[in-house]
């Protein structure tokens, strides 16, 4: 394991033209208040993230609480609605999301040799939406009637019954559309004119390439959902009737509205979790990425594709067999690139000289558990099978393995295989690989028994359930509390590195090969790329 | 404060104006585009 570590790297970076940092970070507070350095921001963007995972877990352990027997014993159906609606909000829009962007923000400019992000004022515009965007959502448990229990999907006519917490909900799902619309305007403008000389699109690191394609998803459907809630919010309080069947509108209309942003939502939290782990499985293969090419395609096909799909959601609202028919069909075809993606993983590890060091487990367990959900996606496609699941237990379980198993893995990945080259320290390799099996089991525990119950017919968003789901429903609570606390670990390790980490190498996987470790030291300057590097 | 990222005497700068601008014109279009079809087409 040791052999990743390349003792013979110079400890400062050849690259000694590129030294315009002569002060360093400035201090105190109003450093990260009004910074516009893409490193800070991505820094700020990242704790968020992690802050909201921690709010948003707590919301899934009172869920699994409250399930860990049947009958009500913790919290009123009301309330437990709303730990649902919250826990699905906060976790995509103020954790997984924030914290791909985090890493754009770090790495991109990095990884094409650019001095920053290609609007930097507008950087720190689009973090500092979030904080009150997050406040927003949380005062709606202060309100009259309290927060709104109406799933994060917020179909209508739930949504015009609720209290004026359903109000601050819409205005932070704007002010999060707008944050992600800003840093996608920042991301593609960086990718497309700030590239080094030589750094040609298909030269440039896969991660970046995911993120450009995911940036172009955000500008095209971030809006739409915007629209979607702003109809809400007009209905509810400005007489129009777009969803009420009452004045002539129609509820369906809004799952067709919200669906076309939330399937390609997955693929906007699914394509730089790939990002992540085309940089890691190469570097600890020591071998390139395997088809680099076919990969972009089959990124690009996957972003195209996902527009085309969104009524696989809808099975059940009663839409013509034709309909149903294409929509399964056009779901299906999907697997053809992710095939190819997970192909081309397996076929970078082959006869590569592989070690397993904490991102790598993480990559690995990413591999087959998002190819575990994936596979379960395709089940759910099915229409005649949809049917029977829509609704349950299974559908929970899938879409965490996407989401946990896919992007929160491929995020801790990424965090460990960079953590040495962002703070110039080291962390605990044997606890974070003990972080990583914990998280690996107890997520099993959790979500994998769900399968089970949702096979069954336990249908989901339910705080009480038949007797007959109650061993599965304990099994799934003790991984969840488990899982929990293993996170607590990795904030302890996380913490612990930035006081007594050892110094960490310039290069400190030997098998990573792009410019933040080739013409970088660690730790970074304030600035880099100032003078952009030559990429032959 | 830190003095601003040194993007904003870069050469580049025009170019990376006007790209900001096309996708901000995408992205309201985007949001405008489907307020209008659900509005006027439904
Ligand atoms: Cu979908």
């Amino acid at each position: 394991m040791s052999a990743v570590i390349d003792n013979h790297a110079p400890a400062h970076g050849h690259d000694s033209h590129d030294h315009g940092d002569h002060h360093g970070a400035p201090h105190g507070l109003m450093r990260w208040v009004t910074t516009t350095n893409h490193k800070d921001i991505g820094t700020m963007y990242l704790w968020f993230s992690f802050i909201m995972f921690l709010v948003g877990g707590v919301m899934a352990l009172t869920i699994r609480a409250e399930l860990f027997e049947p009958g009500l014993q913790i919290v009123s159906p009301e309330f437990f609605n709303t730990m649902t609606t919250y826990h699905g909000l906060i976790m995509v829009f103020g954790a997984i999301m924030p914290a791909f962007v985090g890493f754009a923000n770090w790495l991109i400019p990095l990884m094409i040799g650019a001095p920053d992000m290609a609007f930097p004022r507008m950087n720190n515009w689009s973090f500092w939406l979030l904080p009150p965007a997050g406040i927003l959502l949380m005062s709606s448990f202060l309100l009259p009637g309290g927060a709104a229990g109406v799933g994060w999907t917020m179909y209508a006519p739930l949504t015009s019954q609720m209290g004026p917490g359903m109000d601050t909900t819409i205005f932070a799902v704007h002010l999060l559309g707008m944050s992600s619309i800003m840093g996608s305007i920042n991301i593609i403008t960086t990718i497309l004119n700030m590239r080094a000389p030589g750094m040609t699109m298909m030269k440039m690191p896969m991660f970046v390439w995911t993120w450009l394609i995911t940036a172009y998803l955000l500008i095209a459907v971030m809006p739409v959902l915007a629209g979607a809630v702003t109809m809400t919010l007009t209905d509810r309080h400005f007489g129009t009737s777009f969803f009420n069947a009452a004045g002539g509108g129609d509820p369906v209309l809004y799952q067709h509205i919200f669906w076309f942003f939330g399937h390609p939502e997955v693929y906007i939290i699914a394509i730089p979790a790939f990002g992540v782990v085309s940089q890691v499985i190469p570097a600890f293969s020591r071998k390139p990425l395997f088809g680099y090419a076919s990969m972009v395609y089959a990124t690009s096909s996957i972003a195209i594709l996902s527009f085309i799909v969104w009524a696989h959601h809808m099975y059940t609202v009663g839409m013509p067999v034709a309909g149903q028919l294409y929509f399964m069909y056009a779901t299906m075809l999907i697997a053809v690139p992710t095939g190819v993606k997970v192909f081309n993983w397996v076929a970078t590890m082959w006869k590569g000289s592989l070690t397993f060091e904490t991102p790598m487990l993480f990559a690995l367990g990413f591999l087959f558990l998002f190819t575990l959900g994936g596979f379960t996606g395709l089940v759910l496609s099915l229409v005649p099978v949809d049917v029977q699941l829509q609704d349950t237990y299974y559908v929970v379980a899938h879409f965490h393995y996407v989401m946990v198993a896919g992007a929160l893995f491929s995020a801790f990945a990424g965090v460990y295989f960079w953590f040495p080259k962002w703070t110039g320290k080291m962390y605990d390799e044997k606890l974070g690989k003990i972080h990583f099996w914990l998280t690996l089991v107890f997520f099993n525990m959790i979500f994998f028994v769900q399968h089970f119950l949702g096979l069954a017919g336990m249908p989901r968003r339910i705080p009480d359930y038949n007797p007959q789901f109650t061993e599965f429903n304990q099994i799934s609570t003790i991984g969840a509390f488990g899982f929990g606390l293993s996170q607590l670990l990795f904030l302890y390790i996380l913490l612990k590195a930035i006081k007594s980490g050892k110094p960490a190498e310039q290069k400190q996987w030997d098998g990573a090969d792009t410019l933040e470790w080739t013409h970088l030291p660690t730790p970074m300057p304030y600035h880099t790329f100032e003078n952009p590097p030559t990429v032959k | 404060m830190d003095k601003l990222a040194p993007v904003m005497d870069d050469p580049r700068r025009k170019d990376n104006i006007r790209t900001g601008i096309i996708l901000a014109l995408l992205a309201a279009a985007s949001f405008f585009g489907f307020f209008a079809k659900v509005y006027f087409f439904r």
